[in-house]
């Protein structure tokens, strides 16, 4: 007669043991837990217009010159003829220019700004004056300054004058070149 | 406590230091005027004698000299520019009393006199040349002293810019 050795005596679970069901346990977890999106889902486009971003911008319209001197009343002086033209004291030079200002936007206000600087020789500033007015558009907004909402977009009439003080004696002043290209229009969105 | 509370000051700084930085990114344009130079114009004269420098002989009381072109020439420019001519004689302080210069537009003595500006309104314009004729005299009373003095010195012509 063989004697036999009873396996069947209960054992408690090993440490290796134990990881091994959590490891199993939470993948098991885990593979569901990825199983509860494919839940119902649904969307819907919003339908509304495209939104566009508004414009500011200035550029040079037409322009027109006229002398009105010391002696006599104002002449129109053709834009050819203007490099020919030589002020002498006493005269106003008046440039009617058109600006073709460009604001859009529902909130959108800009400050107009000329800046006349450089255009009169620091030595010759004694003589010479350079003034600038919009007209009727906008609202003045400090000295050579004006404030334009979106209504006054479009055309604005600016006017820039050159005045030869007629104060000016002996010869001072005489064959001085103003650079009108040194003036600057600036238009700047207002912050407030 | 400190430390955060530094932190918390400084990120405020830093936050409102962006904020206005940004408030100045404004849509903003630029635009030159036009290309255009204007100059000033120039009042410059010459003077010349066409016929010569006159060689006028010595003065006696009670005469004059022989009549002399001077030729007026405005070499500036000016698109309204409008001049008048004027004319003077440097006489010493001794023979003032007794020596007439004179120019006049014209013939001399019968022409329009032009004395220190002619005319009041002007009507010279840039570039032109206006020629006068003008003469010196010595009063019949004029003293002996002034025998052998130097009567006049020098004529000077004047270019003025007219407003009227």
């Amino acid at each position: 007669m063989i004697a036999t050795t009873d396996d069947t005596t209960a054992r408690r679970p090993s440490s290796r043991t134990k990881g091994i069901l959590a490891i199993a346990a939470g993948t098991a977890l885990l593979i569901g837990g990825t199983g509860t999106f494919a839940y119902w889902s649904t969307q819907q486009a919003l339908t509304a217009d495209d939104i566009v971003s508004g414009d500011l911008d200035l550029a040079l319209g037409d322009g027109e010159w006229s002398l009105d001197g010391a002696i006599g009343g104002a002449t129109v002086i053709p834009a050819a003829n203007i490099g020919a033209v030589r002020i002498v004291p006493g005269d106003v030079l008046t440039l009617q220019q058109d600006l073709d200002v460009t604001l859009v936007g529902d909130t959108i206000e800009a400050i107009l700004t000329i800046d006349t600087t450089d255009v009169i020789p620091a030595s010759q500033a004694a003589y010479f004056d350079v003034a600038f007015t919009s007209g009727a558009i906008g609202t003045p907004d400090g000295t050579n300054a004006f404030r334009l909402d979106e209504d006054d977009a479009g055309t604005v009439p600016a006017t820039l004058t050159i005045t030869f003080d007629a104060a000016t004696a002996a010869r001072d002043g005489v064959n001085t070149t103003l650079d009108l290209s040194a003036l600057d229009f600036t238009l700047t969105q207002a912050a407030s | 406590m400190r430390t955060m509370r530094t932190g918390a000051v400084i990120g405020v700084a830093l936050a409102l230091v962006a904020g206005a930085t940004s408030a100045q990114a404004l849509w903003s344009a630029t635009l030159a005027g036009p290309a255009v130079p204007v100059r000033s114009g120039d009042l410059a004269i010459t003077a010349s004698w066409p016929n010569g420098a006159p060689t006028w002989g010595p003065l006696l009381p009670g005469t004059a000299t022989a009549d002399q072109i001077l030729r007026v020439s405005s070499t500036g420019a000016g698109t309204t520019l409008r001049w008048a001519v004027g004319a003077a004689a440097t006489i010493p302080a001794a023979a003032q009393p007794h020596v007439t210069f004179a120019a006049w537009i014209g013939a001399c003595g019968t022409g329009t006199p032009v004395g220190q500006g002619w005319p009041a309104a002007g009507s010279f314009t840039a570039g032109q040349t206006v020629d006068l004729c003008v003469r010196a005299s010595l009063a019949a009373g004029a003293p002996q002293t002034l025998s052998g003095a130097p009567l006049i010195q020098g004529v000077t012509v004047t270019a003025t810019q007219r407003s009227s």
